[in-house]
């Protein structure tokens, strides 16, 4: 159902119900009280109508003038007075007349008094004693003008109010979920426009500040993410094959040259050296967009063992500053966990190798062979590796992009690099289920955290 | 084996953290609890105070960050340290001050360098005054890192690391 119906069927059922607990307990309430009202009315009655049987003669007339004056005649209100028989509890009723309801009669000589209603004729009664001792019951029937009248007009009232009230909800809920429901449907709208061709367009910003709006940034915010992305896959291939086309050329280059007359045997060895490098660079880049490619994946292919991190920092250290002697690393073990159990991490240790050389590589070669520090140190769940260096850093406006491949940022020009090494990196440490952080400041240095998850060993 | 109770400053930065890694390494006895401390102000609306809750607070000034280099320090020392807190205090009345040390045990005070903890946090105020008047034991440390610029732009946890490198 869409969400736009709804928004409707609830607002109008919500409504509704509310208004029909809202008439329904007027409509009760008003009757009930009518109904008790009518019965004090005749019950007043009921007194006086037997005080002035019981009373002597000389007060009787002075209750009648209060009657008279006082109390108005209800329509086609009757009075009945009958003597009690003290033999059967029966009533002593005249020929000629109907008498009363039983029940009317029953309740009134066990309790003293009682209302009784026959459709629209309510009765209401009482018992007393004359002077001389005899029981009586006096009884006033009268018809309920308002039962009749009013609360026909009553109930008429309520239903066309609901009615109304109905037409009334239906409106404004079809308002209401036009407001709520438009703007949602403009960003389905405009999302929908957007596609590979056209990744450049944006969303419109609605102007009032609320989640709306912030939905609207989101969509931007990921349009941006994915742009770039497009744009460096589309880049990655003519990239790729420049990288490897360089080689590649001066490859040829020297051979044609080497062979385009009769040389010196000294002349071919010097070709041959040139080549041999070049050859080794292609094989360099190759290799490095195999890894690329491979911790693309899941994962799956590779094998995973407990190995420890200070082990394998010790050793990239070493592998580091065979590839680069004028490297000055300093690892700071200052807090390393005292249970060596907080140092295994779950990994392959080839790849978390390659990763971590790689990162401190970089950061070698970045700062100009200034002091890199390196440090180890476990939490409850996680090790952190800190690898910081004090070199050139990294623009503000480019870190974004500082994890797609071959993407160099604009400082970078006196080095040389592939723009591979930080990707794969991050490919390994997200294949380890960990985290890589980059931190920089231009000029200043840049600081590289890496945490991975402390292996849970069943012992 | 005798435990003593140190009262360190905090910042809730991830370099004053770097006190605690000191005074663990100067302090002679086998084992220590340490209790951090800041400043803190009470809300001053009523609706705030209504549902004041000082474990709310506390836990309100500690970052993600923090948190983690807290569980790196208790892992490096997990044989000294016996336990580990973190705690405010309300109030810069000296006497309500006594009566925390007096409550509380504490056994040693480390006073960093003035300079070297920023308390300009919202509602926050530098518990360091108070140290002064105070009976128990002071021991004064210098607080000083190479990376003074880069710690403050972003907080990271390789703060603790490299102080004295």
């Amino acid at each position: 159902m869409k969400i736009h119906y709804r928004i409707i069927y609830l607002l109008i059922s919500v409504f509704f119900i509310y208004t029909l607990l809202f008439c329904g307990f007027i409509y009760y309430s008003i009757s009930s009280y009518s109904f008790q009202d009518f019965y004090k009315r005749l019950e007043i009655r009921a007194a006086t109508t037997a005080k002035i049987e019981s009373e002597k003669p000389k007060d009787v007339s002075v209750i009648k003038e209060m009657r008279q004056e006082f109390l108005e005649k209800l329509p086609e209100q009757e009075e009945y007075v009958y003597k009690i028989n003290p033999e059967n509890n029966g009533l002593t009723v005249p020929k000629g007349e109907d008498g009363l309801p039983d029940e009317l009669v029953a309740d009134i000589i066990e309790f003293g008094n009682g209302n009784f209603q026959e459709k629209s004729k309510f009765y209401s009664g009482i018992k007393f004693k004359t002077l001389n001792g005899d029981s009586f019951i006096a009884v006033v029937s009268a018809q309920n003008y308002f039962y009749t009248h009013h609360i026909a007009y009553l109930q008429n009232l309520l239903i066309t109010s609901l009615l109304y009230g109905l037409l009334l909800i239906v409106f404004v809920s079809l308002l209401i979920s036009r407001t709520l429901v438009r703007p949602v449907q403009n960003i389905i709208k405009e999302v929908k426009k957007i596609s590979f061709e056209n990744l450049h367009l944006r969303l419109k910003l609605p102007k009032s500040k609320d989640s709306l709006r912030k939905l609207a940034l989101t969509f931007n915010d990921m349009l941006n993410r994915l742009e770039t992305t497009v744009e460096t896959q589309k880049n990655f291939i003519s990239n790729a094959s420049h990288e490897l086309n360089t080689p590649l050329t001066s490859i040829i280059g020297e051979a044609d040259l080497a062979l385009s007359k009769d040389r010196e045997k000294e002349e071919y060895q010097k070709a041959l050296a040139n080549i041999l490098s070049e050859a080794e660079k292609l094989e360099k880049k190759t290799k490095a967009l195999l890894l690329l490619a491979q911790t693309g994946f899941d994962g799956k292919s590779q094998k995973f063992d407990i190995l420890r991190t200070d082990q394998l920092i010790l050793d990239v250290k070493e592998t580091v500053q065979r590839i680069n002697f004028n490297c000055k690393i300093y690892l700071d073990f200052s807090l390393l966990p005292e249970n060596p159990m907080k140092l295994k991490v779950n990994g392959n240790f080839y790849l978390l190798h390659l990763a971590l050389s790689n990162i401190v590589l970089n950061a070698c070669k970045y700062s100009n062979d200034s002091p890199v520090h390196v440090a180890l140190g476990a939490s409850d769940k996680e090790i952190i590796i800190v690898v910081r260096d004090s070199g050139i850093g990294i623009p503000e406006g480019e870190m974004q992009y500082i994890y797609d491949p071959y993407f160099r940022a604009s400082n970078t020009g006196d080095f040389k690099g592939y723009g591979i090494g930080l990707p794969l990196a991050r490919n390994i440490i997200r294949i380890h289920k960990g985290k890589l952080e980059v931190n920089s400041i231009e000029g200043q240095g840049t600081s590289v955290q890496i945490n991975l998850p402390i292996a849970i060993i069943k012992l | 084996m005798e435990t003593k109770k140190i009262l360190i400053p905090t910042d809730f930065s991830v370099k004053s953290l770097n006190l605690v890694k000191q005074a663990i390494e100067t302090s002679r006895e086998e084992k220590v609890d340490i209790v951090l401390l800041q400043g803190a102000y009470l809300p001053s609306s009523i609706t705030e105070m209504l549902f004041f809750s000082k474990r709310k607070l506390v836990k309100s000034f500690q970052s993600e960050e923090f948190n983690e280099a807290c569980k790196m320090l208790k892992n490096k020392y997990d044989s000294r340290i016996n336990s580990f807190c973190v705690d405010v205090i309300t109030s810069k009345n000296n006497a309500y001050f006594q009566e925390y040390l007096l409550a509380n045990g504490i056994d040693e005070i480390v006073v960093p360098n003035e300079d070297s903890l920023n308390f300009k946090g919202k509602n926050s105020f530098s518990p360091l005054p108070l140290f002064t008047k105070c009976k128990v034991k002071l021991n004064h440390l210098e607080c000083s890192s190479v990376y003074e610029k880069a710690t403050t732009v972003r907080e990271q946890i390789s703060d603790l690391f490299f102080s004295r490198t």
